[in-house]
């Protein structure tokens, strides 16, 4: 026996193709920034045929045509688009096929292979962006498809009914969806490796310094990387996120040794340590910055003589590491390397640089301290001014700087700086990293973003070892202690530092960038950042620290049963009937009779069954009759019943008082 | 699924007693497309583990959980479904014969009614419904509609629910009327003829035949009246007898007899039926006619429905 479907072969209705065709449109069309122009106009361009063919039919193409457009959509993904990079074509691909399966639907039940694919596509999408306003958006396409695909197994399919079983499924598959997501064994590695090539933009601070550089990155407002500090939060002065140390100068880019060894000694406060979680940008570089100095950095993470922390790999997706930090420390040791490294100058100095230098030194000698207030003081007191664009150096960057222009940001004041210093015969370094941050109240996390990426320098002082002196914060103290943050730039580059009567605009966009920062960084904690280590902390939480792939396969089995067991429960409910409302409130009246003791066979009528409760309760005789005589009238009369009418028919139900039988003795 | 087909527990429906189908009786697969579903929910797995993408794999949980919620859905769609059959009315063989069923008032949609070859999908609402259906018969006596099978595939489409149901409601078929006016009768309609006795005037009726119409009385101002002339054979009845059909073979005596018998249903004359073993009549009336169809629908057959 063959059960036969009778909807099978029906054209589908104009309203439900003319649906699948617009959501395909939506879920299809943001491949326009990963596919680039040409599949998408070809997909389009199917859609649009087929929607003109719902008024006219006879457009649709023939098998010929059919085979040469398939010819031609093959063309369009192997001429736009490089091979290698599966995913790219696959999506392709899936996008022109996914176009003319339309051209090839005349009946209902060619449609669901069209809405599976739909489904497909939109995991294609998420290759390529998982950000969560987009996965929204595409989360709520899916539901589309499911109603359409629920309006497909009706006969005259009703958007209501359609929606509201469209909600039930999603509402039953939800919660089993996320026990899966959770503790489904997942993979360490890919089954096949393409490589999914995020390159972009290479944002971050580089490991190279050229002067002007860092100007730019100042003005992104991208996020570097998040940080929560699990117990106490250091001050704001104390936030310098350490980076790459840079070394070598010739006279216009600095840039790093490759330090060998493990770090040399040092002496710590130990009250000063704070544990935080950094929750890494994709970088597409192996550069993490922890706070200065990471007294404890996470497995996949080393740190060199140069307390440099890098991964061993590029990092092409966000990531979180753990880390212990110490605010309060020394570096006593200076090696011979290091010294020789830390006094290096390029053959040609400018002269006035050197004089100065030479100057300072011959006014402190013996004092390195006393020259290092010197040249703080020098920043100070001469009018240098904190901006973003300094303008393009002519020939001695450091000379024109320190004389000329006197116009710079972080990384001109850290160069010239260690100049004078490595001139005055004091060993000095660049750090590179950020300093600063904001803090979101509403996350608890603060937040890094490329604008505060900074400068300073590290100067070795026979009394302290190398230590951190920041010659930009004697010209813009603001800078290192509120960060670029609060800063807004003025016309011509400089920089406003916004204090804390801001104004109330400034405030609400703020806590805006607060709330959507949260909300991103929750999406990112919760779902993206989700992985195998995040599943075995899970587990390790809920108790089952030894728990493999084989324990977290039975949890997902003894969830979908467990969902199972409460579907089928669920399912077997008995149906509320529906129907109406005036009848539902009679059944109810009913009921209110039997509790007070008045059982009435079930063909009563309403006046007998009126007349019968004013018998029992004399006292509520008025009300009963009024809702009595409410009802009739609503469900016997002439016209459709009224919300308000059945509103106050309600209102005198929950009015009755039907007081239960008197016990007998 | 022919193949299981006999492995199936069925529903036996009788007129008067109302079933409701059970899960013992109730049956799901999932169909084609559903096989097809889980196939790319598989891939979509695949893929998601591949990319450790997350927000992949969240789509593909949510896939495979709506899946299996269907299954409970579909399957629900025709638990505790209700039905009544009405008892059938009688055709002629040949004429196809109509199956009601009325059902309670569950919302219910997407369900299909397959009797035979025939199929039709309804979207039942809390209304109380009536499907009716049509199976052919093809002969006489005592007729079972056959298998019912009571289908569904809502919500998604991806798991076919069923339930087949023997449904115990005879049919009584009659034998199908012949076609050819039957030679060698004394049933045919006789004309007024000179041979008949006039016997006067009466007023016209609505139904006489006009042939018979005093038209001259009319252009005399008379009023129109009918002209009655006593039909010799009028008060005889007529006889439909099974042994004035003795060349012919049984079923094409039986089928000749009710054109007969439906031939004078629609006269005035009493008739009465002989049939081997049994007479019925002479008399005339609804009544009288349906018992000569069932004695000529079941002559040689046994006379009480099957069970």
């Amino acid at each position: 026996m063959k059960i036969q479907d009778p909807l099978a072969t029906r054209p589908p209705s104009p309203a439900l193709m003319a649906g699948l065709l617009a959501t395909l449109a939506a879920l299809g069309l943001p491949h326009l920034s990963h596919l680039g122009i040409w599949p998408v106009v070809f997909f389009s361009g199917t859609l649009l045929w087929r929607l003109a063919a719902i008024a006219e039919p006879r457009i649709l193409p023939g098998r010929g045509l059919l085979i040469t457009l398939t010819l031609a959509g093959l063309g369009v993904v192997l001429w736009s688009l490089p091979v290698r990079s599966g995913h790219v074509a696959g999506s392709a691909l899936l996008l022109v096929m996914l176009g003319l399966k339309q051209l090839e639907s005349r009946h209902r039940r060619d449609l669901y292979l069209s809405l599976l694919l739909g489904h497909f596509l939109i995991l294609t999408q998420f290759l390529f962006d998982q950000g969560l306003g987009f996965a929204l958006y595409l989360f709520g396409l899916a539901l589309v498809l499911l109603a359409l695909q629920a309006g497909l197994s009706r006969d005259q399919p009703q958007p209501r009914a359609v929606v509201r079983s469209t909600g039930l499924l999603a509402l039953g598959a939800g919660p089993l969806a996320v026990l899966l997501f959770l503790f489904f064994p997942r993979l360490d590695a890919p089954l096949w490796r393409i490589e999914l090539d995020g390159a972009g933009a290479r944002t971050g601070i580089s490991g190279e310094m050229r002067l002007g550089a860092i100007g730019r990155l100042a003005r992104s407002d991208t996020v570097a990387f998040r940080v929560r500090f699990l117990d106490q939060t250091p001050p704001g002065k104390a936030l310098y996120w350490r980076g790459p140390v840079l070394w070598h100068f010739d006279g216009r880019t600095w840039w790093r040794r490759d330090p060998r060894g493990r770090p040399p000694a040092l002496h710590v406060d130990p009250a000063s340590r704070v544990r935080y979680e950094i929750t890494q940008e994709p970088s597409h570089r192996r550069w993490v910055f922890p706070l200065d100095l990471p007294a404890q950095v996470p497995a996949p993470l080393s740190v060199d003589a140069d307390w440099q922390t890098r991964l061993a790999t590029p990092l092409h997706e966000r990531r979180t590491f753990g880390f212990a930090s110490w605010t309060r420390y020394a570096l006593p040791v200076l090696s011979a390397e290091e010294r020789h490294a830390g006094l290096q100058l390029p053959e040609a100095v400018g002269p006035r640089t050197r004089a100065l230098a030479m100057q300072w030194r011959r006014a402190h000698p013996g004092d390195d301290v006393g020259v290092v207030e010197q040249a703080l003081r020098f920043f100070h007191e001469q009018p240098f001014l904190y901006t973003l664009s300094p303008g393009v150096a002519q020939g001695d960057p450091v000379e024109h700087f320190l004389f000329t222009s006197r116009r710079g940001f972080c990384e001109h004041y850290a160069a010239s700086f260690a100049v004078l210093m490595r001139l005055a015969g004091i060993p000095a370094r660049i750090v590179t990293g950020y300093q600063g941050g904001s803090y979101n109240p509403l996350a608890d996390h603060w937040i890094v973003r490329q604008s505060d990426a900074h400068a300073w320098v590290e100067v070795w002082l026979p009394e302290k070892g190398w230590t951190r002196i920041d010659p930009t914060a004697a010209v813009a103290p603001q800078r290192v202690e509120r960060g670029i943050d609060g800063a807004a730039s003025a016309g011509d580059g400089q920089v406003v530092f916004l204090g804390a009567s801001a104004g109330w605009w400034s405030g609400l966009t703020r806590e805006g960038r607060w709330l959507l920062d949260a909300i991103d960084l929750g999406w990112y904690r919760w779902v993206l950042g989700f992985d195998t280590g995040t599943q075995r902390s899970l587990l390790a939480w809920l108790g089952l620290a030894q728990a493999g792939g084989y324990v977290s396969a039975l949890l997902a089995a003894g969830g979908g049963m467990l969902f199972a067991g409460l579907f089928w429960l669920l399912a077997r409910l008995p149906r509320r009937r529906h129907g109406d409302p005036a009848q539902q409130l009679w059944t109810q009246f009913r009921e209110r009779l039997q509790r007070g003791g008045l059982a009435l066979p079930d063909w009563t009528g309403p006046l007998a069954a009126g007349e019968r409760a004013r018998a029992r309760w004399p006292e509520q005789g008025a009300d009963i009759d009024a809702f009595v005589r409410g009802y009739i009238t609503l469900r016997y009369g002439r016209t459709h019943p009224s919300r308000e009418r059945l509103r106050a028919l309600r209102r005198q139900l929950r009015r009755l008082r039907l007081p239960p039988p008197a016990p007998t003795r | 699924m022919s193949g299981i087909d006999r492995l199936l527990r069925r529903l036996s429906l009788r007129p008067g007693q109302p079933l409701a189908i059970d899960a013992r009786h109730l049956y799901i697969l999932p169909t084609r497309f559903g096989w097809l579903y889980g196939v790319t929910t598989l891939l979509m797995l695949v893929a998601a583990t591949n990319y450790a993408n997350n927000p992949a794999y969240l789509l593909t949980f949510l896939l495979g959980g709506i899946g299996l919620a269907a299954l409970f859905l579909t399957w629900r769609n025709l638990h505790g479904l209700r039905i009544a059959v009405l008892p059938p009315e009688p055709v002629f063989a040949g004429q196809p014969a109509q199956l009601r069923l009325r059902l309670d008032g569950q919302a219910r949609p997407g369900v299909v009614w397959q009797l035979g070859e025939q199929a039709v999908l309804h979207d039942l609402d809390e209304r109380q419904h009536v499907i009716q259906l049509s199976f052919v018969t093809q002969r006489r006596g005592w007729t079972l509609p056959g298998e019912l099978v009571i289908a569904t595939r809502y919500p998604l489409g991806l798991f076919l629910a069923w339930s087949v149901i023997r449904v115990q409601a005879p049919v009584l078929v009659y034998p199908r009327p012949a076609a050819d006016p039957s030679p060698g009768t004394e049933n045919e309609e006789r004309q007024a003829t000179g041979d008949d006795e006039w016997q006067g005037l009466r007023e016209f009726r609505s139904g006489d035949s006009l042939a018979r119409v005093d038209w001259k009385g009319l252009a005399r101002e008379r009023g129109l009246m009918t002209k009655l002339f006593s039909d010799p054979e009028r008060d005889h009845p007529l006889h439909i007898d099974w042994a004035a059909h003795a060349l012919a073979d049984t079923e094409t005596r039986l089928s000749r007899m009710t054109a007969e018998v439906l031939e004078a249903a629609r006269g005035v004359r009493p008739w009465s039926l002989r049939l081997p073993g049994q007479t019925l009549g002479p008399a005339h009336g609804v009544a009288h006619r349906d018992a000569c169809l069932r004695a000529l629908a079941l002559h040689g057959l046994p006379q009480e429905p099957p069970a």
